[in-house]
């Protein structure tokens, strides 16, 4: 957490005066997989490793637009916006409640399949604390499902014969119950 | 249609999940099955496995009770547990660690270890000189050697006077090799006069084991147990008010740090939680919280500690309450059965590590248990 001397490193904040003080960043343009051009603020676009990787090793020009060709239109919104809340999050002293609400409305209307996704292009792109909170929310999802819902889920197929999978399962037969008193 | 999932990606979402539903998801398929056996994931799991709630544990005749916070709600789980040849049988907790607990079984001088959570289990051989129970004891992790390591330190059978008899020979059980060898003898005569039975078991807290051990009247000393170099120390004290302590009592935060729990009835009339902030750092020990006598009354055992809220759960002569340091209230938790308060102020995480992990499939190495984790029963006690 940064404490509040570290306010002179930022000239520009989201909720600063003008537009025009902001154009002063740099921008970075990528295209996702259906043709959408994103424009991202510099310091948005190095949270996202493989961009900055694209641009910084490699000594490429801002001007060139950066093609992802794995990632949907509506997957790179919703990264960026997690990552731009992140940046602003890391100069306040104590965001801890603002961050956990923030993330709560985040995943509130993807399905488990869209975050599902979504954690996929997380890795892919690699955003570690994206994709950490990503695989946290989806296991919080499936936790309580049943296998043939997460077979379906990942697109896993049974190569269990039905004597193997009775052995298994009966390594750990009350794994299998849903207990009504069952918190988890 | 669903997308390609790549194998790594599955890592890190099943490696975040409770130890039930990995015991469920086993039969999703066999790449899954040999996944979560590995013990590559089951270290990826104990260490990224942080939103499951800590719990603390509680023994009570052979009912074991974990408390657990969920969303700010203290959830009480409860598991009864039977075991054949011991139908009269008192235990007590020697330690716990990386999800697994040590238990002994006092009448019939046996030790076993068991994940409360896989519902595996161990009965260790036996190592130790015939004793009704153990003077000091401890079980902890040694990262270097990837090994678990259970201590006694033997209590002579004969006194050598009528209140006292001191015994100091240290037995190490390794799970690795399965049996006992002697190792440093425990470097203080100890006293049959124990501060209180539950003090004999030791905090686990950097690689070591510690025990807070009385030395004369009013003197007091930490004593530490290297689970690597298997050689006894003493760790650092805060200078206590310049006064003679009555009390001591010694556990672990829930951020690891070796803590204190000081009777200080010269100055501020409190119990003082202190914190070693940077473990062997004497300078790093400080105040974290004080609990009014006034407030709290008999010697409060510190049970967890919640940190996030300035609360603390606490042991308090069988009962378990709450301290809020903010409103300087205690508030007692609803129970029907007396809590013998659990060694140490250690928060239980549950991990798939398995007390068998290192024994020959094959063979009558594997001692398990039958007919254990009968009854569980979960309900929430209160709100924090």
């Amino acid at each position: 957490m940064s404490t509040s001397t570290d306010n002179n490193a930022s000239i520009t904040q989201e909720s600063g005066p003008s537009a025009a003080v902001q154009d002063i960043q740099k921008k970075i343009v990528v295209r996702t997989a259906d043709g959408e051009v994103f424009n991202l603020k510099e310091e948005v676009a190095m949270e996202i490793d493989i961009i900055k990787t694209f641009f910084q090793e490699d000594s490429i020009s801002y001007e060139t637009v950066m093609p992802l060709p794995n990632v949907e239109g509506w997957e790179m919104v919703k990264v960026i916006e997690y990552c731009t809340k992140h940046v602003e999050l890391k100069h306040k002293v104590d965001g801890y409640k603002e961050r956990k609400a923030f993330q709560a409305l985040f995943v509130q209307n993807l399905s488990t399949k869209s975050l599902l996704a979504l954690t996929n292009t997380a890795n892919y792109l690699e955003v570690k604390y994206l994709l950490d909170f990503l695989c946290q929310a989806v296991s919080e999802q499936i936790k309580n499902k049943d296998v043939d819902y997460v077979r379906e889920l990942f697109g896993v197929e049974n190569d269990f014969n039905d004597e193997e999978y009775e052995q298994v399962k009966a390594e750990a037969p009350w794994a299998h119950e849903n207990l009504n008193n069952d918190l988890h | 249609m669903a997308p390609h999932i790549p194998f790594e990606v599955i890592t890190e979402i099943l490696a975040k999940l409770p130890v039930k539903s990995l015991l469920k998801f086993r039969v999703v398929c066999k790449s899954w099955c040999s996944l979560i056996s590995t013990s590559q994931f089951v270290k990826k799991h104990l260490s990224s496995n942080t939103s499951t709630p800590k719990k603390v544990i509680q023994l009570s005749r052979d009912v074991l009770t974990f408390y657990s916070l969920h969303d700010s709600k203290l959830v009480q789980e409860t598991i009864e547990f039977r075991i054949e040849w011991h139908a009269l049988s008192s235990f007590r907790i020697m330690g716990y660690c990386n999800g697994l607990v040590c238990i002994e079984a006092c009448r019939e001088n046996r030790i076993f270890l068991w994940n409360p959570s896989t519902r595996d289990s161990k009965i260790l051989p036996c190592g130790v000189v015939d004793n009704s129970y153990f003077c000091w004891c401890g079980f902890g992790y040694d990262y270097n050697s990837d090994d678990y390591k259970v201590l006694t330190v033997d209590r002579l059978k004969k006194p050598i006077d009528n209140y006292q008899d001191s015994s100091r020979n240290s037995m190490m059980y390794t799970l690795r090799t399965n049996s006992w060898r002697r190792i440093q003898d425990f470097p203080l005569e100890t006293s049959y006069m124990m501060v209180d039975s539950s003090a004999h078991a030791a905090t686990h807290v950097n690689g070591a084991l510690h025990w807070m051990a009385r030395q004369g009247l009013n003197s007091w000393v930490i004593i530490s147990l290297d689970l690597t170099t298997e050689t006894y120390m003493e760790v650092p004290q805060p200078d206590f008010y310049g006064t003679p302590v009555e009390h001591i009592g010694i556990g672990e935060s829930s951020t690891g740090c070796l803590c204190l729990n000081v009777h200080n009835g010269a100055g501020s009339q409190s119990y003082d939680f202190w914190v070693m902030k940077e473990y062997g750092v004497r300078e790093s020990w400080t105040i974290s919280l004080k609990i009014p006598f006034v407030v709290v009354g008999i010697y409060p055992k510190p049970v967890a500690w919640f940190s996030e809220n300035g609360k603390i759960l606490f042991n308090r002569d069988g009962k378990l309450a709450t301290y809020n340091a903010k409103k300087n209230s205690v508030r007692y938790l609803h129970q029907t059965t007396y809590c013998h308060s659990c060694p140490h102020g250690d928060v239980y995480v549950e991990s798939l590590v398995s007390p068998n992990a290192y024994s020959n499939r094959e063979a009558k190495e594997i001692s398990r248990l039958n007919n254990i984790n009968v009854e569980r029963t979960t309900r929430v006690v209160m709100s924090l």
